[in-house]
Formats: C-alpha cells, structure tokens, sequence
C-alpha cells in the first residue's frame, strides 16, 4: 500500500491531482469558517484557494501539452509550454508577494506615525507619476487589514483550519517540488514553489492569530513578521520568472557546464579545436549543440560516438532529466596555399632538394591542404623562375642552400626559405609523379 | 624493481603529422627520462644524393639543421641518425627497446614496435591508462610485456580490455561470466606480469559486437570511471602472430584517434621481417 502511494507520488499527474483536491478542500473549508466568523481575512485566504485551484487544473493541462511525443514538427518536444506556464505562475507570484508588501508596510504604518508621514509624503508625490501613482497611493492608504472577529468561542476552530492548511500546503508543496525535480517538470515545481509561498502566507496568518489572542500590546507584529515572508516569497517569484527566461530565451545551461563540456572535448584524442559549443534547455530535456575540428576522418565515428556518451552523461548529473546531443564533426580550414621546392630530378625521380636555383634542374610546385601536400607537379627549371613562380600563385620557394640563395633573390612577392634537409621525403616529396 | 629503459626513435619529416609525431616523440622521450630523443632521417640519407654546396659538406649542414629544427620543436636533446632507413632496416639496427613513433608505419612495419600517435602531441594529455587489449591468444602476453613496462615508466595504470561474445547457454549479463577459461588464463598471466612490475591493472570485459569499435569506445571513454570520464593515454596491442586476413591492429589503426603502439613480433616470427 505504501509502496503504491510512493510509486504514485512519483507521478506528476497524480500529485497535481492531489493538489487540487487539497485546494478544493480548502477553499470550501476556509469560505465557510470565514463566512461564520466574518473574517475577510480567511474568506480571502479561501478566495485565494479558489484561485489555486484553477491555477493548478492549467498545470495539469500544460503537463498534458508537454510531456506529448516529440514529432517532425517539435522535434525537442513540446517542453517549453512548461516554462510559458511558469512564467505566469511567477508573475502571479509576484503580484501576491507585491500586494503582501504593500499591505505589510500599510499595516505597520498604521502603528508607527513616523512610517506614516512619510508615507503620506511619499503618497503626494506619487500622486502625480502617471496611473500607477493614484493606484499604488489608494493601495498604501489602507486604513487596516483584514478587520478580524476570530478571538471569540470560534477561536479553536479558526486556529485548527488554519493550522491544518498549513500542514496541508507544505505536505503538498514538498510533493510537488521532489516531484517536479525528479520527472524535470519545471511548472511543476514552480507550482509546488507557490504552494510552498502560500504555506507562508498560512504561517504569518496564523502567527497574526496567535498574536492577536496573546499580544494585544504588539499587534504590529505579525505586520513585520508578514514583510519578511512577503519578500521571500517575492524572492521565489523573481527566480521562477528568471529561470523561465532563462529557457524561453534559450539561454546557456550554465557557463561553468559549457566551459566543463568544453574541456571534456578537448580531452579526447583526436578533438583538434572545439569550434563552437552550445546548450540551451527545453524543458527537462537540455541540448548541447556542439561542432569539433578533426583531422582524423576515419575516427569520426568513434569520436561523435564518445562525445555523445559523455557530454549526455554529464549534462544528466547536473540535473537534467534527458539530454540530447548534436555533434558536427569536421575539418578545420584547409588553408590552401602552394609552395615550390627546387629539386634535382634524374630519370623522371626526385634526386634531392637542390641547394640553389642555379644549381635544380626541376621546379615542383605543391599544393599544400591540411599542411599536407595535396598535389605536386614537376616543372623543368623555367628560365625566369620568379615570373613561373607568380604565374603559379606560389607563396614560398624552398631551396637548401639558403644563405647563397638569398644574394640573388631579392623578390619580396615570392618568400624565399632553406628546407632543413635535401631528402626529398623529408618534405613529403615521397614518390615522383612520373 | 628498476624500470625498464626505452628509445624512442622518430623518422624525420616537415610536414603536419610528421611534426606531430616529432612532438609527441619528444614528449615520449621526456616522460620516459631518456637522455635523447633519436631522430632518423627518411630514406637513409648516406645513400641519398647530395646537393653541391661549398665549404661544408651537405650531409653534416642537413644534420645540424635537422637537430636545430628538431630541438627547437621538442625542447630536448636529439641524436640524429643518418645512416639507418627506418622503413626498411632491420629490427636490430634499432637501438635496444626503441620504440619508433611514426604517422605512418605501423602498418608497413609489423617487426619492430612503431607507435602512431595520430594528431596527438602530448603523451599524458588525459592523465588516462594504457589499454592493453587481450583474448585467448599470445598477441596479449606480446603486448603486454612492453606496455606493463612502458605503463610504469609512464606512471600509468595498466586496463587490460576484453570483449567477448556471449557464451552459449550462459544467461548472465556480467561480461566477466561470458569469458572462456583460455581468456580467464591469459588475464591471470597478464596480472601476474603487472605485479611483477608493481604497476596498478584492471580489467575491463564487455561484449561487443564489433571488437574494434568496442576497444575503440573504451579508450576514448575512458574505462577509470563513468563519472571522470578519462580518455586512455595509448592503446598497446600486438599483431597476431597467426593472423593471416583480418588484423584488428590494422582495423584499429584505420578508425583510431587515440596513440597507439603496435608492437613488433620480429622474436616471435623468428627474426624475419
């Protein structure tokens, strides 16, 4: 039995279900105890449920949208519908926190005349910024909050649901969130965050009820005690709204991941460069894009096969549910260009590189690739080597007597360099074309 | 237990991997402790013509280029060789363990131990083992007695790869249980080889379907751990000495990226080449 509720709660469906269950409950509970006691401040708190509830049927529906099979059309499915969700879960979030500050200072300033005035100074100008000015002067002009009749023979009664529902809301929350984190259902978590924001909220409710039953003489307390949540709470809706920007923006995973998956590449044999690495999320599913210079053609398969398994490895320990890995495997630039090497040929055969370019009876001309030699054509010594040379497009002539060589070439177009040895295969001039 | 000693001998060259593998022999060179790195000309460059040049000979300005050029890209002293063609000579031209590193003839030379580093120029890059790959033959034992060696001058472990097909009958899914007993023997022998030279060894049994692609997914993986992923240093293996088709050292040295060291069999086939 145990083990089967277990198993469920690791479903997110069945959590949000529960969710829902727990908010229909406490929003009917919480309306008629407020109703009985006339208390606007737990008819708002069940009003506020009411709301829960709706909020918490659209993250089942956003589940139902996400977690589709991936298609030609979303081919990194649908995940990112979450963080749509969790966008606006956060901006609600942001309001409720907003509208507990506000109430909180109003509250507080009501006891304290110097917090007050200077509201009231504030106000004035405020008065003059634009809509939102006159708005935001109505809101801090509160006389009081949540008039309360529930120290009366309701008192048990009031206390009991309140504390029942905080029990209830942090219960869910944890579910939510170890649910959430476990299936990498981002809207769920941010879900059980807010729920978690309510908890809160059911916390400074049920301080200011103690409060008004035992400290008559401090009742700005729970007003201070209602700050601080309310800016923790509004702490949780500026991270939910960054992290969903973060993805809807497809923003890194993380630099210090990047730089890590760099590094993995770099380490494998054969990964001559990593010309480009990306990540973004979607969903619970992170995507690294990455491309890689090689110059072994023939390991390309082992290679993209040992980034796959790593990078996808790595990226699941840091928290991701799936990863999904391109890898583009390539060349770096060629850099073409062409040489010329003065040889001494016998008989159609490479004989060695010839100390000047008096003394060679053939020019080769080799067309470097890779800095390999991709091509290689024999001339006989021309008369102007240098006009030959240009006509060629070559870079740079090699000879090997370069100190007696440099008398005579005093040609700036045409790079003058001594080949450390005469071998002919030493500079990659293995076979002779004929 | 004193370590064993190697040369290691570098063919001459100008181009891209010929410089990578004058780099790498370098640093061979260096992590081994060797006092010189051995540079050999291609070609054996006696016999070669020689261009005129005045005062100085050719050949002597060649070597003392060729040590300038070499030294300067390895940081290292360098012997250079003019007078052994390392193509074509003899395996007891060489000097005693050389290890020859070349782009290129690992697969022209099978008697003599010739060490392809690829595209690599640092030898402890990954910080990674020496994969040693063994099945139920000599080509294991082969192998091994140059790289446990060479791993304890590297400072390595050794990671004796296996990969086996499943054994008829056997409905295990551990790798290990689905070995043959000659297999489980030839490991014995090779930890016992490891022990004797106080060099750290694992052993690593998959079954894969493509023994190469698998010793090949090993090495670049990195079989230290799934969470550090460590890329192995080098790959040693030997060549059959009754392989007539089909050498999974030519198989692997066609789809590699990591360094591998083929070792030669000129004892084992007798002293021919």
């Amino acid at each position: 039995m145990i083990t089967t509720l277990r198993s469920r709660l690791q479903n997110p469906f069945f959590v949000m279900t529960i969710v829902v269950a727990m908010f229909v409950l406490k929003a009917s509970i919480k309306i008629w105890v407020g109703l009985q006691v006339n208390s606007p401040m737990i008819m708002g708190d069940g009003l506020h449920n009411v709301a829960d509830i709706v909020e918490s049927a659209l993250v089942i529906v956003v589940l139902i949208i996400s977690t589709r099979p991936r298609s030609q059309e979303y081919s990194l499915g649908r995940g990112n519908a979450e963080f749509f969700a969790t966008l606006a879960v956060a901006v609600m979030l942001g309001f409720v926190a907003f509208e507990f500050v506000v109430r909180s200072i109003a509250g507080l300033a009501l006891h304290f005349h110097w917090l007050g005035s200077g509201f009231a100074a504030a106000g004035d100008l405020l008065r003059h910024v634009w809509v939102v000015g006159p708005w935001l002067v109505e809101r801090l002009t509160v006389k009081d909050i949540a008039p309360t009749e529930i120290t009366g023979p309701m008192f048990p009664w009031v206390f009991g649901i309140t504390l029942l529902s905080l029990v209830l809301s942090r219960l869910a929350s944890h579910a939510q969130i170890k649910v959430g984190r476990n299936t990498g259902h981002a809207i769920v978590e941010a879900a059980g965050q807010e729920t978690k924001s309510d908890s809160r909220v059911e916390m400074v409710t049920l301080v200011g009820i103690i409060c008004e039953k035992l400290f008559t003489g401090l009742p700005w307390l729970e007003y201070a005690f209602a700050l601080v949540v309310a800016l923790v709470v509004a702490r949780t809706a500026v991270d939910l709204f960054m992290e969903s920007i973060r993805a809807l923006c497809a923003k890194s995973i993380g630099l210090e991941i990047d730089e890590h998956l760099r590094g993995m590449c770099l380490k494998l044999h054969g990964v001559a460069e990593v010309a480009s690495l990306g990540t973004f999320r979607v969903g619970p599913l992170g995507v690294v894009k990455v491309t890689l210079h090689t110059m072994l053609d023939a390991a390309i398969p082992a290679l993209t096969e040992a980034v796959e398994t790593q990078l996808r490895h790595y990226v699941i320990t840091q928290g991701f549910l799936e990863c999904q890995v391109d890898v583009t495997i390539k060349r770096p630039g060629a850099d073409r260009h062409r040489i010329a090497y003065a040889v001494c040929c016998s008989r159609g055969e490479f004989q060695t590189i010839a100390a000047t370019l008096e003394s060679a009876t053939h020019i080769v001309v080799v067309d470097i690739e890779y800095g390999e030699i991709d091509r290689a054509t024999l001339h006989p010594l021309p008369k102007d080597v240098h006009a030959f040379l240009l006509l060629k497009h070559v870079r740079t002539v090699y000879v090997f007597d370069v100190q007696s060589q440099q008398a005579s070439w005093d040609h700036k177009d045409v790079e003058l360099q001594g080949s450390a040895s005469y071998i002919p295969a030493a500079v990659g001039l293995v076979k002779p074309s004929r | 237990m004193a370590k064993a000693s190697f040369s290691v001998c570098v063919v001459f060259g100008e181009r891209r991997r010929q410089k990578s593998a004058l780099r790498y022999a370098g640093d061979l060179a260096r992590v081994l402790g060797a006092d010189a790195l051995h540079v050999y000309l291609p070609g054996g460059a006696s016999t070669a013509a020689v261009p005129s040049l005045a005062g100085n000979t050719a050949r002597s300005v060649q070597n003392e280029r060729v040590a300038r050029f070499v030294t300067e890209l390895v940081a290292m002293p360098v012997v250079v060789h003019d007078d052994v063609d390392v193509a074509t000579c003899n395996a007891d031209q060489l000097p005693l363990n050389s290890i020859v590193v070349s782009a290129d003839l690992a697969m022209r030379r099978t008697d003599i131990n010739v060490l392809q580093p690829f595209e690599e120029v640092m030898v402890d890059r990954t910080q990674g083992g020496v994969l040693v790959p063994f099945g139920d033959g000599e080509a294991g034992i082969i192998a091994a007695a140059l790289a446990v060696p060479l791993a304890a001058g590297l400072g390595l472990e050794v990671v004796f790869y296996h990969t086996t097909w499943p054994a008829a009958g056997e409905t295990s899914t551990i790798a290990v249980d689905h070995m043959c007993c000659s297999a489980k023997a030839q490991f014995d022998r090779l930890g016992a080889m490891a022990r004797a030279q106080g060099v750290s060894y694992r052993m690593e049994v998959e079954m894969s379907d493509d023994v190469v692609m698998g010793m090949l997914a090993c090495a670049l993986n990195g079989a230290i751990s799934p969470n550090d992923p460590r890329a192995v240093s080098l790959v040693v293996m030997s060549h059959g000495v009754n392989t007539c088709i089909g050498s999974y050292v030519e198989k692997s040295l066609n789809k590699a990226s990591t360094p591998m060291l083929a070792v030669g069999t000129w004892r084992e086939r007798g002293g021919e080449q």
